[in-house]
């Protein structure tokens, strides 16, 4: 363990470098703006920081910040469904405005159409699905970051990836 | 017309999402920023802290000094020892204070036991010829069978 300061702040360096990419992109991905996914990071890894000593090794570095970068994201969209009492229709239509009309989100229309069926869903299954279909994790590995059990994530999975089917052969 | 099956699994994982120019060069750096400097937040909950930590201090010394040295009851005779007789007696006449009044809150035995013994006529040491007495029998028109 770094034991001075000036060292111990390098090697978090380090490690924010190490991280920061795979933690932005699986917050970006729930939020889909990036500006609030900025911030989240950022709160992210400060927490991470201030609640190190609180790490436990029973499961991975990598797999306790996912932990916290998780639950920061869904605290994040409840807040925002629960300001000043907004229908969850206006959040899922605010963010597919941004996906519309933000210059940092570019893509074909497929997958842009994907990406508002997916805001469709719960943001539990969302998140489980951006997890398992774009990031490639394991259910075993989601499992452990969600503290859902294998069978209800491949349940909620599959629900998932036959709704947006359905819904997108039906256009 | 029957729609094509969609299959999820066959489409490219392409990521729409963009980031700006530079930005995971500089994230790190701007996350240290904030390790490091203590926000102006936690400056003023620190000075808050420091003056709620005051006034609790401040209110323990004082609760422990009321209960310690209590302030003895002031008894009413007390109140009345700094106003003199005069100011009493101008005070009774001011008010108009009714006999009834007053003996309603003069303890008798009180009364009679401070009292000044001169006040008090004590007839059976009173030395009256039978002459004096039977003066006063007639101008106060006592029956000498009385007696």
């Amino acid at each position: 363990m770094l034991s001075h300061e000036d060292s111990k702040i390098y090697g978090y360096n380090l490690l924010i470098r190490e991280y920061q990419e795979r933690i932005y992109w699986h917050v970006r991905k729930m939020v889909i703006d990036h500006d609030d996914a900025d911030d989240l990071v950022q709160d992210v890894f400060i927490k991470v920081w201030k609640n190190m000593s609180k790490f436990r090794s029973d499961s991975s570095l990598y797999t306790w910040i996912y932990r916290i970068a998780t639950n920061e994201c869904l605290n994040f969209l409840k807040k925002k469904r629960n300001k000043f009492f907004l229908p969850i229709q206006d959040i899922q239509g605010e963010l597919e405005d941004k996906l519309e009309c933000s210059p940092l989100i570019d893509g074909d229309d497929i997958q842009k159409r994907l990406q508002k069926e997916l805001l469709k869903l719960p943001d539990k299954q969302r998140l489980v699905f951006n997890m398992k279909y774009f990031d490639e994790m394991k259910f075993s590995e989601i499992s452990e970051i969600t503290g859902t059990s294998v069978g209800a994530l491949k349940a909620s999975y599959h629900l998932a990836v036959k709704k947006i089917e359905e819904s997108i052969k039906s256009d | 017309m029957e729609h094509k099956k969609f299959d999820i699994e066959k489409l490219p994982k392409s990521n729409l999402f963009k980031v700006p120019e530079q930005y995971f060069e500089e994230l790190p750096t701007k996350i240290q920023e904030q390790i490091t400097t203590p926000s102006q937040s936690s400056i003023f909950f620190d000075y808050k802290m420091q003056w709620i930590g005051s006034l609790t201090a401040a209110a323990i010394i004082i609760f422990v000094g009321i209960w310690f040295y209590p302030n003895t009851n002031i008894q009413e005779v007390d109140l009345l020892a700094d106003i003199s007789s005069s100011e009493i007696i101008d005070y009774l006449d001011y008010e108009d204070i009714s006999t009834y009044e007053i003996a309603y809150v003069i303890d008798v035995e009180t009364l009679l036991s401070e009292g000044e013994p001169n006040n008090y006529i004590d007839l059976s040491e009173e030395q009256l010829s039978d002459e004096e007495l039977e003066s006063i029998y007639t101008e106060y028109d006592f029956s000498t069978d009385i007696l």
